[in-house]
């Protein structure tokens, strides 16, 4: 008996001799993979964006932050300009004020301390009825 | 038998393709060899990568606040900015002056002239305005928009930097300026005053933080970080009440310009905790206005100023033979019109009995009774009770400059020393170490070391205070009796002058003869000083004025070279303005 070699399958016929009865559970698998590989790289993606996003949401806020606190040193050196006492003595004698020439003390023992005004001060004697 | 082998042109494209993707490859791995498996050029390579991503940016601490005795600040850091043009980044450098110029250190014409040549010489970098606040800034950012709004794109401006600059500022101006001092005009540490004694804690540590960035210079998000934070610098809460430096500081200002003074220097003690309220130089400066320094404006003077201290030294003498049990209040005194003593004599103002009660040596200040009253004493007991009062060497404040002023060794002593020490030459004190001498006085007889920093606080809110150093001098007994001396100068003695409307107060006047060093002798001119407390029972200040130079005479004739009448009215406005500031209950109808 003479060995014969098997004929040369072309086209689909051959393609679907070569892989017979094995092609629909190998490709499931392959096409599972593919999307699982696709959902990790479009995963990683989103999480990279989103990491990206934090730490230019975090740059964001402490740029806030800054401006925030140069904020609070301004208006903290406009306090204390507001209370500088020449500013005060300035505005003071350019709205005429002065010193009581005549003045009372009421000694304010519970509270520890002394009230110095004008004598006859309706204000005062308003202030020490409220006391206790 | 062997397999048949058929080739087609698409089997010979993907050999040529294979061929050509194993040659790619097969590339790259040599050239990733050739880099990497050479370990010397492989590290260098690395390094070299390194440093074109990762650059190191240096943090600077946020500098610490100066501040009151009541928390409001009389220095603080704020942000500022040094404005930069690129002068090759400009289109019309005429124009960008026109538009600047009203925000640049200098005029138009300059400026024009600094951007075109800056844009001819290929200059990138010129600075054109220097420590500039951010609302000015924003000024400047506005006014670039609104021009870059109505022009084409080829004519905005473009080039303009604000490079971050710290700005130290004061907000009282010129109060307490020489106490607080002045940092460098770069921003950098402290040059005088508690700026420079204490730039340590104030300047904190600087920071780094490395990072890495990409091609264009930015920031990679998720690239490589090493952050160390800068540690803020320390705070520090002074002793000195603004409204009292500043009433202090008002008065030597009017004091100066009646009596045509050179100079001045007021201290306000609080003598219960030796806390400072107030130091008061004239000349002084509004620390904002760097232009207005000129040297000695910034002296502190109630520390870097020595002087004889003339008749206000004359309580020591008296103060130490009453503790030594010497002499009384009542001990009558011989008081001759003038005494011989080696090759000096002394004598005293005016017409005085020939003899006095101690108390009345003190009262009108009697050159002769208190020399007596030294003899008594004798010399070694005389500068036991000089050091122990705190003169010839520094109180320890915490200030740069301040001099310790020499009392001479007994050793040392010559045979009209004792004399001349007694009342009030001979040796150098400055105003602080006066006002400490009668806050003692006042303070039951206890020195209490003088002190400016009530405390320091670190960045980590740990708070290191003060705690002053105290030793008794006198007895309880002794200094209420030379309380009650020093209000009968007021009462009827030298220092009428001194008397305040609201509190009873004591003190003692004084006026030294200036030596002229370059002459070698003591010349007309005076320091005249006063140093008093209030109110008398229960002194709440005590406050020492010392004028340098004080001439011409008030109506009545009485001339302004002497403490009484120069000095002791500047004494009863300061004093008053405090005690109303402390909130102390008049004690005097």
């Amino acid at each position: 008996m003479t060995a014969q070699t098997v004929p040369y399958a072309r086209g689909r016929a051959a393609r679907q001799s070569a892989v017979g009865e094995r092609r629909g559970p190998r490709i499931v698998p392959l096409i599972f993979f593919t999307i699982l590989v696709m959902a990790v790289f479009f995963a990683m993606i989103f999480l990279r964006i989103a990491l990206d996003r934090s730490a230019f949401q975090l740059e964001s806020l402490e740029r806030q932050i800054a401006t925030e606190e140069s904020l609070q040193l301004d208006l903290r050196l406009q306090l204390a300009q507001l209370q500088d006492p020449l500013r005060i003595a300035t505005e003071a004698t350019r709205m005429g004020l002065t010193y009581p020439e005549d003045r009372v003390a009421i000694v304010v023992d519970d509270l520890g301390g002394v009230l110095i005004a004008p004598s006859g001060g309706e204000p005062i004697q308003a202030l020490t009825d409220s006391l206790p | 038998m062997s397999a048949q082998r058929i080739w087609k042109p698409g089997d010979l494209r993907l050999l040529v393709v294979g061929v050509a993707f194993v040659l790619a490859w097969a590339g790259i791995g040599f050239r990733l060899f050739d880099l990497q498996g050479n370990q010397a050029r492989a590290a260098e390579l690395a390094t070299v990568g390194f440093d074109q991503r990762i650059t190191e940016r240096a943090i600077e601490p946020a500098r610490g606040t100066i501040y009151d005795r009541d928390g409001v600040e009389l220095a603080l850091t704020i942000d500022g900015w040094n404005i930069v043009v690129d002068p090759s980044m400009l289109d019309d450098p005429t124009a960008t002056a026109a538009l600047l110029a009203p925000y640049a250190d200098d005029p138009y014409e300059e400026l024009a002239l600094t951007l075109s040549e800056g844009q001819e010489s290929g200059s990138r970098y010129a600075e054109i305005a220097m420590r500039v606040d951010t609302s000015r800034k924003h000024e400047v950012e506005s006014v670039i928009a609104a021009y870059n709004s109505d022009v084409d794109k080829a004519q905005r401006v473009t080039g303009v930097f604000y490079r971050p600059q710290p700005l130290r500022v004061y907000p009282a101006g010129s109060v307490a300026s020489q106490v607080i001092g002045l940092t460098s005009y770069d921003g950098g540490g402290g040059i005088e005053g508690l700026e420079l004694t204490f730039n340590s804690e104030l300047e904190g540590d600087a920071g780094r933080l490395i990072v890495e960035l990409d091609p264009s210079g930015r920031v990679i998000p998720q690239g490589e970080v090493l952050l160390e934070p800068a540690a803020a610098g320390a705070d520090i809460v002074t002793t000195i009440d603004r409204e009292i430096q500043f009433a202090a500081e008002q008065a030597l200002r009017r004091a100066i310009q009646t009596t045509g003074a050179s100079n001045g220097a007021i201290v306000v003690l609080d003598p219960d905790t030796g806390a400072v309220l107030a130091m008061a130089s004239y000349p002084g400066m509004d620390l904002n206005e760097r232009s207005e320094v000129t040297p000695g404006v910034l002296r502190n003077r109630t520390v870097a100023d020595m002087y004889e201290p003339g008749s206000t030294l004359k309580l020591l003498t008296v103060a130490a033979a009453l503790e030594e049990g010497i002499v009384t209040a009542d001990t009558m005194i011989d008081t001759p019109n003038r005494i011989e003593i080696g090759e000096f004599d002394y004598s005293d103002h005016g017409n005085n009995p020939p003899a006095m009660r101690v108390a009345d040596v003190v009262a009108k200040s009697s050159n002769i009774g208190t020399i007596h009253i030294e003899q008594m004493l004798g010399r070694d007991l005389h500068y036991e009770y000089l050091t122990k009062f705190g003169l010839g060497g520094k109180v320890g404040l915490d200030v740069e400059g301040e001099r310790q002023g020499s009392v001479p060794p007994t050793s040392e002593w010559t045979a009209t020393s004792g004399s001349s020490i007694a009342i009030g030459y001979a040796v150098h004190t400055t105003a602080l170490q006066m006002a400490a001498v009668y806050a003692t006085v006042a303070n039951d007889g206890v020195w209490t070391e003088p002190y400016l920093v009530k405390e320091i606080i670190q960045a980590d809110g740990t708070r290191i205070t003060t705690n002053a150093r105290t030793r008794r001098v006198l007895s309880f007994d002794t200094a209420q009796t030379l309380r009650e001396m020093l209000g009968q100068v007021i009462e009827i003695g030298t220092g009428s002058r001194a008397a305040l409307a609201d509190y009873t107060a004591g003190g003692k006047t004084g006026t030294s003869e200036k030596f002229d060093v370059e002459a070698g002798v003591y010349s007309d001119d005076t320091f005249a000083s006063f140093i008093g407390m209030a109110p008398l029972n229960d002194p709440r200040v005590v406050v020492a004025v010392v004028l340098d130079s004080p001439h011409g005479s008030l109506e009545d004739g009485t001339s302004l070279t002497l403490g009484g009448a120069s000095a002791a009215p500047v004494f009863a406005e300061v004093a008053q303005n405090a005690l109303h500031q402390l909130g102390v209950a008049p004690d005097r109808d």
